[in-house]
């Protein structure tokens, strides 16, 4: 057996042995979807212990506290444009309160909400 | 000429088909059958979790990707490499599997470049210009290194096929 072939071929009977299967697609992302659900839950604990009434006593609740961010917004907005603000309720009024149809029910729908706070 | 482009079963066939080759050059590099086929399986991953993978020649990329996945796990655990571990590496022919285990020994001994493209061209099927690219070496050093490997697993191995 002197030529290179003949003993490439004398090598190739040894053929190397097969590795483990691999990993499933679906596993693999079923796996991150739990650590995802997992990672979610353990910030909205922390949120909730961090922003919770039963944390201080006499603090504010977290409902009052996104409310009131959601206004400070809206009087951003009515600042930069009112005249857009009023465009955006008055569209947003016939379209959701058909039978007022008239801008003034938004209106009062906003009123309503800032005294709500 | 415009590259083909792979399914997940294309690279699942992948697998199978060069997997256990690669896994032997992964034991080359990394010193062990475990981290080897982690090496391995993380290369093919990486290929799976593409939503599209377009691969001109498969054999080399792959090859040369699992250079360098094992490069970067040396580098990562500060380890250098060891010798191989006493791990099969071949499938036990029936009758001749004294045989297998001096082929083994006989690839343990050869110089690491030497032994690398032993693995490459007999096991892998690469050309030499391919095992070039792997290696970053020009071809012909490739085919030389080749040549002494070779020369010397039969002169190793002489008992066996005289």
């Amino acid at each position: 057996m002197s030529n290179d072939p003949e003993f490439e071929a004398f090598l190739r009977r040894f053929q190397p042995l097969a590795g483990a299967p691999l990993p499933r697609v679906a596993e693999r992302r079923s796996r991150s979807r739990t650590w995802l659900a997992a990672a979610l839950l353990l910030v909205a604990t922390g949120l909730w212990w961090h922003l919770g009434p039963s944390r201080r006593a006499g603090s504010t609740s977290i409902r009052p506290r996104a409310a009131s961010a959601t206004w400070g917004a809206l009087r951003d907005v009515v600042g930069a444009d009112p005249q857009g603000l009023e465009t955006t309720l008055e569209r947003q009024a016939q379209q959701d309160l058909p039978d007022v149809g008239r801008r003034d029910g938004a209106l009062r729908l906003l009123a309503r909400f800032q005294n709500d706070l | 000429m415009s590259s083909p482009k792979l399914s997940r079963d294309e690279i699942e066939g992948l697998y199978v088909a060069l997997g256990p080759a690669l896994i032997a050059y992964g034991c080359c590099l990394l010193g062990d059958r475990g981290r080897a086929q982690d090496a391995v399986h993380q290369v093919f991953l990486r290929l799976l979790d593409q939503d599209s993978v377009t691969l001109r020649e498969p054999r080399p990329y792959l090859y040369r990707a699992l250079r360098n996945t094992a490069l970067n796990l040396n580098r990562a655990s500060a380890r250098e490499q060891e010798r191989w571990e006493e791990a099969a590496l071949f499938r036990p022919v029936p009758g001749l599997e004294s045989a297998g285990l001096d082929v083994e020994a006989a690839l343990r001994e050869l110089p690491d470049e030497q032994r690398q493209v032993v693995l490459m061209k007999v096991w892998g099927g690469l050309t030499f210009q391919e095992i070039a690219e792997v290696m970053d070496v020009p071809a012909n050093t490739a085919a030389s290194r080749y040549r002494y490997g070779l020369g010397r697993l039969r002169q190793r191995l002489a008992h066996l096929t005289e």
